[in-house]
């Protein structure tokens, strides 16, 4: 059981995802688990500011990949932290048979019920870590790596495995949804 | 020297803040209504991440840089990479700010 979790939604601009990524991550924050979650800003982080860095290191995260790029999970490779858990949009959006519209300035109706499923998706990811007393997270430290868009990153670095649809956990990283006590604090 | 041809925008890309939701929306305004085909978005994370039409768009084109909040994390992210923007646009909220926060 953990006091808080950071939410890290893709952060990207380019994509309709990105924007369903950071719509979802304010639902979380704001409406479903409020006081309980944090939202990571990507350039504060980069940044150092300090409040960034305590959240990334403390608290589990959970990313938000809003593409097969998998930028947000590259950047938390590239920081050296491992996330808790992962959201995967499109698989969301399949799993839930939701289609939408391309608009990213403003979501449409589609796109903005995307977003709520991402967002009861993270919620129930998330939960599962506040709720759950047999979950436990070690805090990280963030070893950033040098090669800033440099293009040299491994294609599944965390080795993710699928345990919902959309949703992801690293292979080394503890189970939230499992209830029983981990003798070693993993589950494998 | 060569005609420039395009135009990147750096929109903060930040999500505590209104006022980065502020500079995403203009740089939407900017690249989609008023200059659509002469301007193209920096999308941060792609660029960390290396995507190679992402650092060619930066490194071959002019970028404006919409600063969000006093922390500067446009700038700054430019500074990280050895970039140098072309300008730099800053709210009217941040500028009025005393010098040591900014």
């Amino acid at each position: 059981m953990v006091e808080r979790v950071c939410i890290y939604p893709c952060g990207g601009i380019k994509k309709t995802e990105a924007t369903v990524a950071r719509i979802a991550a304010y639902l979380v924050n704001e409406d479903l688990l409020p006081g309980q979650t944090m939202i990571l800003c990507v350039p504060a982080f980069l940044r150092g500011v300090e409040e960034d860095l305590v959240m990334l290191e403390d608290y589990p995260t959970v990313v938000i990949d809003c593409h097969s790029e998998n930028c947000a999970t590259n950047l938390l490779y590239l920081s050296g932290v491992t996330p808790a858990a992962r959201i995967f949009i499109p698989e969301v959006a399949e799993h839930f048979g939701i289609s939408y519209e391309s608009e990213r300035r403003e979501l449409k109706p589609g796109a903005q019920q995307l977003a709520q499923a991402v967002a009861d998706e993270t919620a129930r990811v998330a939960g599962a870590m506040l709720n759950n007393e047999a979950y436990s997270y070690e805090k990280q430290q963030i070893k950033t790596k040098t090669y800033l868009a440099q293009a040299n990153l491994p294609v599944d670095p965390f080795d993710y495995q699928k345990i919902n649809p959309g949703i992801y956990r690293p292979r080394n990283m503890p189970d939230f949804f499992r209830r029983e006590a981990m003798t070693d604090g993993k589950s494998k | 020297m060569e005609k420039v041809s395009k135009v990147a925008v750096y929109p903060c890309g930040g999500g505590g803040f209104p006022l980065s939701s502020v500079a995403r929306y203009a740089t939407f305004i900017i690249t989609e209504d008023m200059l659509p085909g002469e301007t193209e978005i920096v999308d941060a994370v792609r660029l960390i991440n290396g995507m190679s039409d992402e650092v060619e768009l930066v490194e071959n084109h002019p970028t404006i840089i919409i600063d969000g909040c006093a922390y500067q994390c446009g700038s700054n992210l430019f500074r990280l990479l050895k970039l140098k923007p072309a300008v730099r646009i800053l709210s009217t909220v941040i500028s009025q700010l005393p010098p040591t926060f900014v």
